[in-house]
């Protein structure tokens, strides 16, 4: 009996001590939430903004640019955005789901299209790893106060590559925060530029987009200034960016919302077993007691 | 009262302003423009500078830097990098701002993508300084279509 009592005791004192850490990861990531979302949810007006021109500039000027361009799907750029660390719920398994959906779709469509990856985040590179695949360039995820200047490695890449012709095409999959309840995973097209991806991503984003950027049903004819070329090469790579900026800081308000609730989740089970624990330590206890108190008084009627 | 026109100053950190104005002047790489409503619609490359708004007959003045400006008939968007009034520019930053980027300068000599970034940290400081300089003891203000 006295065994079992100390079980439970220990039982009892690990999970108050994993509860602790719960709690506490739990604090953290709501603090840093907070602020992720903030940035994530101001940078979307100028990023959809920026879609916004982008569409307009594909529409009349494609021939001027290589980024308006779809070509032959040769080589495609796949780049992963996940969590460095675990204990966010299901928020890495979803976009793997999604990442694995979104390459067997385009080897079906092009089986000889050859993929290369680029992850940002530890999970995805273990993931794509484990999938047999090869990791080009693997980066941390930027889920910590991310800066802008933080993208220039990958976007280095992606548009140099997709330039010089290495790539002819790339895509981004990455939680798109939706709500601190919600993140979906989404796959988007970075370049070639083209009306579809547009129409694409607007499936994809749904109400928030046009909530901001309400594509305009008419078509404008602008005139650009200084002239198209020196719009199109000078200001188009940066909206490049800016999308794949929009990409880093919705993944860090997922992850640290995803977080946030499920350390939430597990302080509660936690309280669920601590309860249910300290019934049955006290149960075990009185059992003893009342055994100890029954074998006195049959002692002391013994002895008198 | 004269013709409104939607304005948006939108950067990455948050929309800055959005009003209904009678008209904003801003730098743009092929000299200074100024568009009220009825403006026919327009893209253009916005270069680092004051950006004047007029609204309600009186003026308002903000430091902006490099972005894009749309405007398509009914509205005014411009995307820059950063913006802020001219008002709440602080100098000191930007005084330290122009050291760091010259420090940079004379390091990187060879390196060119890293030169061109010093000069444009270094020209954004110099234009928001000489904003803040004019602005200051809320000193003389150019009229609007000087």
């Amino acid at each position: 009996m006295s065994n079992s009592i100390k079980d439970i005791k220990r039982k009892i004192k690990s999970i108050r001590s994993t509860r602790q850490i719960t709690k506490a990861m739990e604090l953290v990531a709501t603090s840093k939430m907070k602020k992720a979302v903030e940035s994530a949810v101001n940078l979307r007006s100028y990023g959809y903004l920026a879609m916004n021109i982008l569409l307009k500039l594909s529409k009349k000027y494609q021939h001027l640019h290589a980024y308006f361009q779809p070509r032959e799907l040769k080589n495609v750029l796949v780049i992963l955005f996940t969590t460095d660390k675990g204990l966010c719920g299901g928020l890495n398994t979803n976009v793997f789901k999604k990442f694995t959906q979104t390459i067997s779709k385009i080897q079906q469509e092009n089986p000889q299209t050859k993929l290369h990856f680029i992850a940002s985040g530890k999970k995805g590179a273990e993931f794509i790893h484990r999938t047999g695949k090869e990791v080009k360039m693997a980066f941390p995820s930027y889920s910590n106060h991310p800066k802008f200047s933080d993208i220039f490695p990958i976007s280095k890449v992606a548009v140099k590559g997709f330039e010089k012709g290495d790539y002819d095409k790339v895509i981004v999959i990455y939680p798109d925060f939706i709500s601190t309840l919600l993140q979906k995973p989404v796959t988007k097209t970075l370049l070639p530029f083209s009306p579809d991806v547009f129409s694409e991503m607007m499936q994809e984003l749904g109400s928030k987009f046009t909530k901001i950027a309400a594509p305009s049903e008419k078509d404008v004819d602008y005139k650009l200034e200084p002239s198209p070329e020196y719009i199109v090469t000078n200001i188009v790579p940066q909206l490049v960016e800016v999308q794949l900026f929009q990409a880093v800081l919705e993944s860090a308000a997922s992850e640290h919302s995803a977080r946030m609730m499920a350390m939430q989740n597990a302080t509660k089970a936690a309280n669920d077993l601590l309860s249910d624990l300290v019934l049955t330590y006290n149960q075990a206890r009185q059992a003893s007691i009342t055994a100890e108190i029954a074998e006195i008084a049959a002692s002391m009627v013994v002895v008198s | 009262m004269a013709k409104q026109i939607q304005f948006k100053i939108v950067t990455p950190e948050k929309v800055l302003y959005d009003a209904m104005v009678e008209g904003v002047s801003f730098p743009t790489v092929e000299g200074e423009i100024t568009v009220l409503a009825h403006h026919i619609p327009i893209i253009s490359a916005v270069k680092p500078g004051e950006l004047k708004i007029k609204i309600d007959g009186k003026e308002e003045f903000f430091s902006v830097t490099s972005g894009v400006v749309e405007v398509d008939g009914n509205s005014i968007t411009l995307l820059t990098d950063a913006a802020e009034r001219a008002t709440e520019v602080d100098e000191k930053r930007a005084q330290e701002a122009i050291t760091r980027a010259q420090s940079i300068m004379s390091e990187q000599r060879h390196d060119d993508e890293g030169y061109a970034d010093a000069v444009a940290q270094m020209e954004r400081a110099m234009s928001r300084i000489k904003i803040a300089r004019k602005h200051r003891h809320g000193g003389s203000r150019p009229s609007f279509n000087d």
